[in-house]
């Protein structure tokens, strides 16, 4: 088990940036899915069907990301604790030359927030029963539908789930670029070009999840009864 | 022409020895004419602390035209001062304003120690070098200029890599008290060049290796370094290191 404890800064490195890449990718396509929610219940329901039909292959998926989860994270606790260790005694005075993005300042912030979020996230939605009660919209249950719209009449549980894909947007806008420089795709010629893709990725990423919290809660307070199946705000009431 | 004079505050780090705790003391220094440089400005001081039967301040310097790389130190938190592409000793004072309080300390990093006030020991950045910054091919009497064709643009890349003056300001200006900008330098200026490949890889390696020991940081991509570097050194260099570490480890 010598992988688990990494001699070399580098390799630690590496390794945090390619599971990076590949959260990257799992933030995607699961954004693909979640935009189908506008689709109304049944291609929302249906999708999540489709997803759990998939079992047992679904499960290895699931366990191998749960696995570049904890090593992202595992390996960032080595080089917080040898941040600490190489800088002893502090600065005084220090001054960022390099205009330092925020979002770089903050990664180590908005890491741990992304993991609190993932693990509420989850007993939200996953970990919960898609049936009952918190299904039920005007009296029909509309299952996993059902239980998020109704979630979402909460301004407290929009607006956390607004601030959680705010911190992803901005762990990104460091993260996706920072992967890039780690693996050595950069140059003078078009290292300006990859900070600015991955920031306009991230606020891509950012803005399109927002959509979700942002319309069911505007649906549940403003929608009109028989259009909430289909998704469709009732204008007259806005 | 007499050139115009100024007075400065200056909150210095004073520290006797690597085992002193230190501290900052104030000095107020009247006469300080713009002309001067950073350097002749500590000169002027410790002239003064000298008369006062005071230690002066300890601090590392020897060409005094921004080409050896030892001078340095982090002043009002930036390293090598505010201007931009300056080593200390190419500071002027012309920068600053008449009463401007000016906080001067040491590189603070593990890696890079402070040996007194101002001077700190540089020598891990030495032993980084040694562990692979070199080729060991027989190199023989100089060759024929045009014996061996290098593209323009590598030749001009290996330059700017070996403008690299190993002062440490882009150890002590990384929020996380990394070398990669100088590791990156080290290993361009030779791996770009026909000479240098050869051993390119295993370099890479070795080098890294080093600044493990060393108790320095890791790279995470903040860009402070190149803000900082007197040599504008890029962190496309750091790039080229990183991806000869990983074709490294893809080719074992
Ligand atoms: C949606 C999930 C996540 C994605 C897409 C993601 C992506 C990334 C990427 C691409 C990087 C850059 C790698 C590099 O430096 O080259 C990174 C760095 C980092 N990640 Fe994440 N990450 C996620 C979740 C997390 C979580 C849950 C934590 C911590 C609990 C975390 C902590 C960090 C830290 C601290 C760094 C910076 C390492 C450094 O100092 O260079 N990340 N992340
Ligand atoms: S004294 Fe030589 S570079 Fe400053």
């Amino acid at each position: 088990m010598s992988f688990l404890v990494p001699k070399s800064l580098i390799r630690i490195k590496q390794i945090i940036a390619v599971t990076g890449l590949f959260l990257i990718f799992f933030v995607v396509a699961h954004l693909a899915g979640n935009l189908t929610f506008f689709a109304g219940a049944d291609v929302f329901n249906g999708y999540a069907k489709k997803l759990q039909n998939m079992r047992p292959f679904l499960n290895f998926f699931e366990f191998v990301l749960f696995l570049i989860f904890i090593f992202h994270m595992y390996l960032t606790v080595f080089l917080i604790i040898r941040k600490r260790k190489v800088r002893p005694v502090k600065y005084s005075v220090q001054k960022s030359s390099a205009q330092r993005s925020f979002s770089s300042r903050l990664m180590t912030l908005t890491g741990p927030i992304i993991f609190i979020y993932i693990v509420l996230h989850l007993l939200d939605y996953t970990f919960s029963s898609h049936e009952g009660q918190a299904t039920v919209v005007n009296g029909k249950s509309l299952g996993l539908y059902g239980l998020v719209f109704n979630s979402f009449s909460s301004l407290r549980h929009s607006l956390w789930y607004i601030f959680s894909m705010v911190a992803v947007g901005l762990h990104l806008d460091h993260g996706f670029q920072s992967f890039f420089q780690t693996f050595g795709i950069y140059s003078s010629k078009y290292g300006g070009f990859l900070k600015k893709f991955s920031r306009i990725f991230s606020i891509c990423i950012t803005l399109s999840y927002v959509t979700i919290p942002i319309y069911a809660y505007f649906l549940n307070h403003y929608g009109n009864d028989q259009v909430i199946k289909v998704g469709v705000l009732d204008e007259s009431k806005l | 022409m007499m050139s115009k004079k100024i007075t400065l505050n200056f909150k210095i780090w004073r520290q006797s020895s690597p085992e002193d705790k230190g501290k900052f003391k104030e000095y107020q220094l009247e006469d300080v004419s713009v002309s001067m440089s950073f350097l002749e400005t500590l000169d002027l001081l410790n002239e003064k602390l000298v008369a006062q039967n005071e230690e002066p301040v300890a601090f590392d310097h020897d060409c005094r035209e921004g080409i050896c790389g030892m001078c340095g130190a982090m002043v009002n938190g930036e390293a090598h001062g505010p201007l931009k592409d300056t080593t200390l000793c190419q500071l002027h004072m012309r920068h600053f304003k008449d009463q401007d309080t000016l906080v001067v300390e040491p590189w603070r990093s593990a890696g890079m120690p402070v040996v007194k006030d101002l001077v700190v020991d540089r020598s891990a950045l030495d032993r980084i070098v040694s562990s692979g910054g070199y080729i060991s091919a027989k190199t023989g009497s100089a060759p024929d200029a045009n014996a061996t064709l290098i593209d323009k643009e590598k030749a001009d890349l290996a330059m700017d890599a070996a403008s690299c003056i190993g002062c440490g300001a882009c150890v002590a200006a990384c929020p996380n008290a990394s070398p990669m900008l100088f590791v990156g330098a080290k290993i361009s200026q030779l791996s770009l060049l026909p000479q240098g490949q050869p051993e390119s890889l295993q370099r890479v390696e070795d080098m890294l290796d080093q600044v493990d020991e060393e108790n320095f940081g890791h790279c995470s991509n903040t860009y402070e370094c190149e803000a900082a570097c007197p040599k504008s050194i890029s962190v496309s260099n750091i790039a080229r290191a990183n991806r000869q570490s990983i074709l490294k480890s893809l080719k074992g």
